[in-house]
């Protein structure tokens, strides 16, 4: 047990990861409209990720979360990855302000090379702009541990 | 009716529902197991292990990726042989598969490996096995000359000259 000044102070580790959906002001919200498009097992797979990761600690040591290289690389965004419906899916995001905040931005499928939608990441990032600028915002995505 | 309701009710009535779940989860929970048992290896490189596994790097990635490999037992019994631990293939309630899950945590997923299993480990020591003993008539066996008396009891002091392992041999 970690003390300072006489108080129980709780290690990080001990706590986890939230998820959260970037949504617009008007109500809508990309994250949840994507995720209804994918099939029964697609969820399930999508919240089991989630459900594993949000324990995780490290983001790097996370299933299948990679960071994207090259331009986009300062705006630090990055993808989990997982197999559905004969697709390798890709929800993009970035870690937010508060601790332990990870902003789901755009969920997308890439095959052959190519995004679908093919301006997903550039979509990322105006999303992840126009939340700093407070422009948008973003919504809880409840872990599932009830089923 | 809520989410969760409307998902259990499919789940009791359709057995594609309860395979897409079934699918779904343990996609997740085995590449969950797998990166955590290869960051906590000798091998905890994907190229390292693939080499130790006599598979492709690409092969390790896909498997780390849910959904991208459909597994056989065959895969995960050399995957376990090559981490140097066992598997358990068990068919269980819903509520237990959905325990296991909320309760598993990639970054405390350690189980022993074979050298360190406490089961497994046997340190030789000096004495007599217990097939010589046995053979003596001491311990769990009887001459006849014993048999017609009844069980013989174990000689003072020979048990204590036992470990562990050489009893259970």
């Amino acid at each position: 047990m970690l003390t300072y000044n006489k108080k129980v102070i709780q290690l990080p580790s001990e706590e986890k990861w939230t998820f959260w959906d970037f949504s617009f002001w008007g109500g809508s919200n990309p994250i949840e409209e994507w995720y209804q498009s994918l099939s029964e097992e697609g969820m399930f797979r999508f919240d089991s990720l989630l459900k594993v990761n949000h324990k995780t600690a490290l983001p790097i040591n996370w299933v299948q979360l990679k960071f994207l290289k090259g331009k986009l690389a300062k705006h630090r965004i990055w993808e989990l990855r997982f197999f559905a419906d004969g697709r390798q899916y890709r929800v993009l995001g970035n870690f937010g302000e508060d601790r332990k905040r990870a902003i789901l931005l755009l969920g997308c499928y890439h095959k052959g090379g190519v995004y679908e939608p093919p301006d997903a990441l550039e979509q990322a990032v105006k999303r992840a702009r126009m939340l700093t600028e407070r422009k948008a915002t973003c919504y809880e995505r409840p872990i599932k541990d009830d089923i | 009716m809520s989410d969760r309701s409307r998902t259990i009710s499919k789940l009791k009535e359709s057995a594609a529902s309860r395979a897409a779940y079934i699918k779904g989860k343990l996609s997740v929970l085995i590449a969950a197991q797998l990166r955590a048992l290869r960051l906590g290896s000798d091998t905890p490189k994907q190229e390292d292990l693939a080499l130790a596994a006599n598979m492709k790097q690409s092969r390790i990635s896909a498997m780390e990726t849910p959904g991208a490999v459909n597994f056989n037992l065959e895969t995960l019994v050399r995957m376990a042989a090559t981490l140097k631990v066992a598997l358990v293939v068990k068919f269980v309630s819903f509520g237990e598969m959905l325990r296991w899950e909320n309760e598993f945590t990639q970054d405390t997923f350690s189980p022993v490996t074979i050298e360190h299993d406490p089961e497994f480990i046997c340190e030789p020591t000096p004495g007599p096995t217990l097939g010589a003993i046995r053979s003596s008539g001491l311990v769990g066996g009887f001459t006849e000359q014993q048999h017609s008396r009844g069980p013989y009891p174990l000689e003072a002091g020979a048990a204590s000259a036992l470990t562990p392992c050489q009893l259970t041999n």
